[in-house]
């Protein structure tokens, strides 16, 4: 049995974001994995010591902040989790929670993060939109879009997720780190799309980690159209980009 | 005088290669930036603003008060940002006088140019429909929309809110001369436990606790209260407060029969009846019959018939779902055994590079499970995706007509359907299905 944890799945809910953790059930289930999905939020507990991922979605910076508040009450069992090999991913905003700080400008207030992935998120009042192709360092373009507004400040030596080839918005340079990763379990991007929906190779390869086994082929309907899906959407960013 | 006669000219010309609407303003703006300001305005100005039904709502408001015998100056052309608005407001003006010759005016402003617009034209009232999830990418989201859009509310503008929307209603907490709108008919509301995609209407705007809804309207819109705090929806001064042979009924009395008896209809009309009644001040039982019946001219749906099969075009929006739930919930609510709907999404924005894809997951598609959709044909560059979220939604695989070819889509919505054809995509997509639809009937009339 597979345990994912959905965190603040109603909170948490931009973008898209709840449809990630259903896609990585289905697409286990669909290779005849046995997955159980509970929620852990605002009144709802999940027990970490038996999940092997939490996953956290994108939302508003309000409720990042409040969610950084509430999570202080699992932080000792959240790093037991990832100590013990527990798979962690942030998408979107919700990077931030796993910062050493966030910054809100709107106040000047500074609030101590979980400390996992060695930066500061700074919670501006200018929102950005930008869609990206990134290169995932093992040939596969990874493409989605940053909608946020707040920035990361990298200390030297934080390793990224992903290698920005293009931005339509020009806030990443070509060459820039999109990301962070802590080990080989700990993950947290940006981008959104949903991440793991636009990009079924990222799904195929959370689904593999999360079972421990190289995964039949996924001949269902649903995943050939994410695949037809992804090859559309890489087709016309690459036209747009003139990367192709 | 120079800026008005300007403006008239350049509006005259503009109209002719079709930029008629903003740019003249902006040039004028450019050239005398304070002469909005200056302008003679009626006392009774309304805007109207909100995520969605904010041009329907000013279309209504317009027809009760030209009705009524009133002159109407109103940017109907849809140009809602501070350019536009100047446009519409200088070649309105009298070049000698500068008074704009108008008993009323009524401006629809995007939510985020309220802050910029009514700096200079100050509403005597605003109407908020709601704040929904609407182009996201170029949005953010609804709180930062909230934010953009309480820098625009001018303190001695009367608000008229939507008690059943949280969001948008909060705008009226201790702000004395709210007055409100809502929808309490019981044949209008959610059959409870409708699985949404998402539920904005799950926690408290105010204070973040969890809310609690008596009934829904459609998806976070109904009636709330939050339970930490206790902010609920205020007591409406009018409201749609049940239905009788396809008429909405208003404050329990007046019949007001809609073009299409759904619930986004049922706001937007009691949104235009309350403007009428009390920022205009048209007697409530005369506001009633001009607005009954009506049937704007405005594209939004279309009626026709494709080989046979009965068909309504109802122009939504790319992101923004709440729109196509709508429309979803028409598309059930058909009389016919069965139905199909087309959906296209080909291109979201003709200004912005915009290929998420993300707004799909926020609509409601799970519904289209339901066993009175016959078919579902999906089409444009971004079918693929469509299919996979409706497929993931639980939609079956063999209702899917999966075509991303236009005109091959336009074959299988004439050979494939069955019962009403139902046709949601938004206005960037709208003539892809418009234009292959006349094109259609001509050849099967030959």
């Amino acid at each position: 049995m597979i345990n994912i944890v959905a965190a603040y799945p109603d909170y948490l809910d931009l973008y898209g974001e709840y449809s990630a953790v259903r896609l990585l059930q289905k697409r286990l289930t669909a290779a005849g994995q046995q997955v159980r999905v509970t929620e852990l939020g605002f009144g709802r507990y999940s027990d970490l010591e038996s999940a092997d991922m939490v996953y956290f979605g994108a939302g508003t910076e309000d409720r990042i902040l409040a969610v950084l508040d509430h999570i202080r009450l699992y932080s000792e069992q959240l790093k037991a989790f990832v100590e013990r090999g527990g798979l962690l991913e942030a998408a979107g905003s919700s990077m931030a929670i796993f910062c050493r700080a966030v910054t809100d400008t709107r106040d000047g207030k500074t609030y101590e993060g979980l400390g996992m992935f060695d930066a500061e998120a700074v919670i501006t009042p200018k929102r950005r939109y930008g869609e990206l192709i990134c290169s995932d360092g093992s040939g596969n373009k990874v493409i989605g879009a940053v909608n946020s507004s707040i920035d990361f400040k990298r200390a030297e030596g934080q390793k990224e997720m992903f290698t920005v080839l293009w931005d339509s918005s020009d806030r990443f340079p070509k060459g820039s780190a999109e990301g962070f990763r802590t080990g080989d379990n700990v993950f947290a991007s940006e981008i959104t799309g949903p991440l793991i929906c636009r990009n079924p190779f990222l799904l195929n390869r959370i689904a593999e980690k999360l079972s421990g086994e190289r995964l039949p082929e996924c001949g269902e309907l649903w995943y050939t159209e994410l695949q037809k899906a992804y090859d559309h959407a890489l087709d016309v960013l690459l036209k747009e980009s003139h990367l192709q | 005088m120079l800026d008005i006669l300007t403006c008239k000219l350049l509006r005259a010309i503009g109209a002719k290669i079709g930029r008629g609407s903003s740019l003249p303003g902006k040039i004028c703006r450019k050239i005398w930036p304070g002469s909005l300001k200056t302008l003679k305005l009626p006392d009774k100005i309304i805007a109207v603003t909100g995520s969605n039904g904010k041009t329907s709502t000013v279309a209504m408001i317009c027809e009760i008060a030209e009705k009524a015998g009133l002159k109407v100056v109103c940017n109907r052309e849809g140009s809602n940002q501070i350019e536009g608005i100047t446009t519409l407001l200088l070649s309105s003006a009298d070049p000698k006088t500068r008074k704009v010759d108008a008993d009323v005016v009524i401006l629809e402003s995007d939510e985020r140019f309220c802050q910029y617009t009514f700096k200079e034209v100050v509403p005597s009232h605003m109407v908020i429909t709601n704040l929904f999830r609407d182009q996201l990418t170029r949005n953010g989201h609804r709180e930062f929309v909230r934010g953009e859009l309480r820098k625009g509310i001018p303190d001695s503008t009367r608000l008229i809110l939507n008690s059943n929307e949280p969001l948008s209603c909060a705008f009226g907490n201790g702000r004395k001369g709210t007055l409100y709108y809502g929808v309490s008919a019981p044949e209008l509301m959610e059959e409870p436990g409708i699985p949404h995609a998402y539920d904005d209407g799950a926690f408290c705007p105010v204070c973040g606790g969890r809310m609690k809804y008596s009934y829904r309207i459609s998806g976070h819109v109904g009636s709330f209260c939050c339970e930490k705090c206790g902010y609920s929806s205020p007591q409406a001064d009018h409201s749609v407060t049940g239905t009788e042979d396809g008429s909405l009924i208003i404050d329990g009395e007046l019949k007001v029969a809609p073009q299409i008896l759904n619930e986004a209809f049922a706001q937007n009309i009691i949104a235009a009846y309350t403007a009428a009644v009390e920022a205009i001040g048209i007697d409530p039982k005369k506001a009633a019959e001009l607005i009954d019946g009506i049937e704007l001219d405005n594209g939004r749906v279309v009626e026709f018939d494709l080989n046979g099969h009965p068909g309504r075009f109802m122009l939504c929006k790319h992101e923004n779902s709440m729109a196509y739930n709508g429309a979803i919930s028409t598309a059930l609510r058909d009389p016919a055994d069965g139905v199909t709907v087309v959906f296209i999404v080909d291109r979201l924005s003709r200004k912005y590079v915009a290929n998420d894809m993300s707004w799909l997951w926020d609509v409601d598609f799970n519904r289209l499970s339901d066993p009175k959709v016959r078919k579902v044909i999906l089409s444009g560059g971004f079918a693929h995706d469509a299919a996979a979220r409706m497929l993931v939604g639980g939609v079956q695989e063999e209702k899917l007509i999966i075509e991303p070819d236009l005109d091959r889509m336009m074959t299988a919505a004439a050979e494939r359907s069955e019962g009403s054809i139902y046709v949601m995509t938004c206005f960037t997509d709208q003539y892809k299905f418009l234009d292959r639809l006349r094109k259609y009937g001509r050849e099967a009339a030959k």
